[in-house]
């Protein structure tokens, strides 16, 4: 009997007494979809009245926030570096009980982290970051090496971002980027990480996993990175940012972008347009291609280093003429077309190659892991200089095409 | 199937001593492979793992040579009682010791991972409190819950497995062999260390259904979680490559974390492997727990061990609390095995000596008579 009696008090006790330091409610915390990160100017006294009068009810009040001086001009004082966007979905929006989709915060900080915690001072909510989806950096960060060093690693040690979430760089604010609210889902965040994951989503942008892109940087600072531009009712990503030493040292235009995910084997699938010429006629025809496969060869006789890379692609021609003189199924035209397309796609990647030799001077096409990973030995000899040897190497292209199938018509 | 009789079968023994070596060594084993030897960890991963089995085998000899007897009493018989008493007393310091590393170790992942505002002295002793409660049982509840633990966990870990294996660059694995093989070699003692925990063999040996079989128990656990860390040190390098991994604390973890499953109604699967580590972790604790109890008892010759199960507690909890940071923790435990670790290995071969010259001495015995 009195066992029983103590039992029923212990269980008693454990219901009443249940405490989880961790316990937080669904509703009490704020999921942040996606991260914008801006560097932080001190805006011209003329310009402070403007940036307060924004169309954001919800946000706009960073230099309260962190400076809180009679005239809301922040100093210039170590703690204002950063310039944070987060972009929250507003559940409210979700039932339909109101018309704003996202609640956009803007604050303004020395570290991420601090920034977060003083944003708890105006929002009911904690900041999460375990849902991220997004991170979108700007251009002015990505051209400070500290700056961006500072910011992924404040995003690695974090336990609660995942290491698949997408990056972007924008070029200008990426607060700009953040603030847009796409017509066909305004809510951004969702918009950018389905934008990123899109099944069909073409090879003119790279495939910006944070978690590759870390691992690019933590071998030799070097990466290529998705380029976030921001329209009137939309948010494109394409083209790319060329990181050379943890910094932004110039853009790659999307075709530029394609060249090198082929070279780096990367590439999703994608399309093609050839212009074919025959005796008296002009077609224009789009191939879809499935890149293959990037091999790279080392050139073992030749006394400088010569890289040899081989690409083989796959395509279906998607339009070609109604009624044409030639039809098809006549193979020689398929190798006509073939060349066409070999022919385009080494000039796009020659010119790639060249950019990045001449202009950046930096290894992004993946020669590094190749001659470190094959070469070993050939590598230990390059690797300290190899930003400079990099420059002056030979690469050759060669592409081999194979035009499988033409659709329904001859 | 086996009344509760203080006896483990076969089977059991080996999944307790599986689940013994996997602990929280296997989070940072990949980064200390990257580290001794970039990509070519598994080699010395493979050399270490195939000599440990060796080592564990010797084990098993020697608790097949003496069917029935603990590790005290294997002690008394070849090395003589004061000598036994010292060895002891070293071991159950060396599994004090490990054990407040270990539950320290735990309770910094947990607390970084799962828990971030729950004090992590309430983490550690919540955990303590469940092995204790385990511990006073005996060894026959441990192998039969092992016996639970074992195939879920490596049914799960499995299907984990295949699934970080889906986009990885297998290139990754290059250069291969470009390690001068004296650094490889230099190395080994800490892939060794990594097995840690088949010493306990010796400790349980008293408790084994079979004893015969014993030699077998060794290798085939040692195996086992070869096998199992070399699945995991490839998916880490493959996932991560070599850079990457040296920077990641525990990659074991981090490398859950790149799992993504279109479409699935979990975000992060890494809990499940959380969930599963924490019961190797438990597994770990309550069996060196156990061996602490059980040579206290031979020690102190008493017939139970369970009494000893408390007083033992605050020495753990101590230990667990004396690193300041996570750095120092991983320092401190570093020093505390190259003091310890070394010579626990060595007692075994000790006895092997020691019962060599006897069969010699036998011998020369038999045939002066």
């Amino acid at each position: 009997m009195r066992k029983q009696i103590i039992l029923w008090i212990i269980l008693t006790i454990t219901i009443a007494l249940t405490g989880c330091w961790d316990s937080i409610e669904i509703d009490q915390r704020g999921y942040v979809m996606s991260l914008g990160i801006d560097k932080y100017e001190i805006p011209p006294p003329g310009e402070v009245v403007e940036e307060e009068d924004g169309p954001e009810e919800d946000g706009d009040m960073e230099e309260e926030a962190a400076v809180p001086t009679a005239a809301r001009i922040p100093e210039d004082s170590p703690r204002n570096r950063f310039s944070f966007t987060y972009v929250i979905p507003n559940v409210e929006f979700l039932v339909g009980e109101s018309e704003n989709p996202n609640i956009v915060y803007n604050t303004v900080g020395q570290n991420l982290y601090s920034a977060s915690r003083i944003l708890t001072t105006r929002l009911n909510k904690q900041v999460f970051f375990g849902h991220m989806k997004v991170l979108v950096i700007g251009e002015d960060v990505a051209r400070d090496a500290h700056m961006f060093r500072e910011i992924l690693d404040a995003i690695e040690r974090d336990a609660f971002i995942s290491r698949r979430i997408s990056v972007a760089i924008a070029p200008g604010l990426a607060r700009e980027v953040l603030e847009v609210e796409p017509l066909v889902n305004p809510m951004t965040g969702q918009f950018m990480a389905d934008l990123f994951r899109n099944k069909d989503r073409s090879p003119r942008s790279g495939g910006g996993i944070m978690g590759d892109v870390l691992q690019d940087l933590h071998r030799w600072g070097n990466a290529v990175i998705p380029r976030a531009i921001a329209g009137e009712e939309d948010i494109k990503v394409a083209g790319s940012a060329v990181i050379k030493d943890y910094r932004l040292v110039g853009w790659l235009g999307e075709v530029e972008t394609r060249a090198l995910e082929i070279i780096r084997g990367t590439a999703r699938p994608g399309g093609l347009t050839v212009i074919h010429e025959s005796q008296d006629d002009e077609h224009i025809v789009p191939v879809d291609l499935v890149y293959l496969s990037s091999k790279f060869h080392l050139d073992e006789d030749s006394d400088t280093i010569r890289i040899k890379a081989e690409f083989s692609t796959d395509g279906q021609v998607e339009q070609f003429f109604f009624d044409p003189q030639h039809n098809l199924l006549e193979p020689q035209l398929i190798r006509e077309l073939e060349a066409l397309v070999c022919k385009k796609l080494e000039k796009e990647m020659l010119t790639t190659i060249q950019k990045l030799q001449k202009e950046f001077q930096v290894d992004v096409l993946g020669i590094d892991h190749y001659l470190s990973k094959y070469h070993p030995g050939l590598w230990a000899e390059v690797e300290e200089d190899w930003q400079e040897i990099f420059p002056n190497i030979e690469i050759e292209v060669d592409v081999s095409t194979r035009i499988r199938r033409v659709g329904l018509t001859k | 199937m086996y009344s509760n009789n203080d006896r483990v079968s076969y089977y059991q023994i080996i999944n307790i001593l599986v689940l013994t070596l996997i602990g929280v060594g296997i989070l940072t084993l990949p980064r200390d492979l990257v580290e001794i030897a970039s990509t070519d960890g598994w080699v010395i991963l493979l050399g270490g793992g195939i000599l440990a089995m060796g080592i564990a085998a010797l084990h098993g000899y020697i608790v097949k040579s003496f069917p029935g007897k603990g590790y005290f009493e294997i002690l008394c018989l070849t090395l003589t009682k004061p000598i036994a008493y010292l060895l002891t007393v070293f071991f159950i310091i060396y599994l004090i010791g490990t054990n407040g590393f270990l539950v320290r170790i735990f309770a910094e992942v947990v607390k970084v991972m799962l828990l971030p505002h729950t004090p992590i002295e309430m983490i550690i002793f919540a955990m303590l409190l469940t092995v204790i409660y385990l511990v006073r049982e005996g060894l026959e509840p441990l192998g039969r819950l092992t016996n639970i633990i074992f195939p879920t966990s490596v049914i799960i870990v499995l299907i984990l497995f295949g699934l970080t294996l889906g986009e990885v660059d297998t290139s990754n694995i290059r250069p291969i062999l470009q390690t001068p093989p004296l650094q490889m070699l230099k190395a080994l003692d800490i892939v060794i260390f990594s097995f840690l925990g088949f010493e306990m063999l010796l400790v349980f040996g008293a408790y084994i259904d079979k004893p015969q079989k014993a030699t077998r128990i060794g290798p085939l656990a040692v195996g086992a979680v070869l096998i199992f860390y070399l699945l995991l040190n490839f998916s880490v390098l493959l996932n991560f490559g070599p850079a990457q991994t040296e920077n990641l604390i525990w990659p074991t973890i981090s490398v859950f974390k790149t799992i993504d499953l279109p479409g699935a109604f979990i975000e992060n699967v890494e809990v499940a492997v959380m969930a599963i580590w924490v019961f190797t972790v438990f597994t770990t604790l309550d069996s060196f727990f156990l061996g602490i109890t059980i040579l206290l008892k031979d020690v102190c010759s008493t017939k139970e061990h369970n009494y000893f199960v408390l007083p033992v507690l605050p020495f753990i909890y101590f230990i667990s609390m004396y690193s300041i940071s996570i750095g120092d923790v991983y320092q401190d435990f570093g020093i505390f095995s190259d003091y310890t670790a070394y010579i626990i290995l060595s007692i075994p071969l000790l006895i092997l000596l020691v019962m060599a010259i006897k069969k010699v001495f036998k011998k020369d015995g038999k045939e002066s008579i």
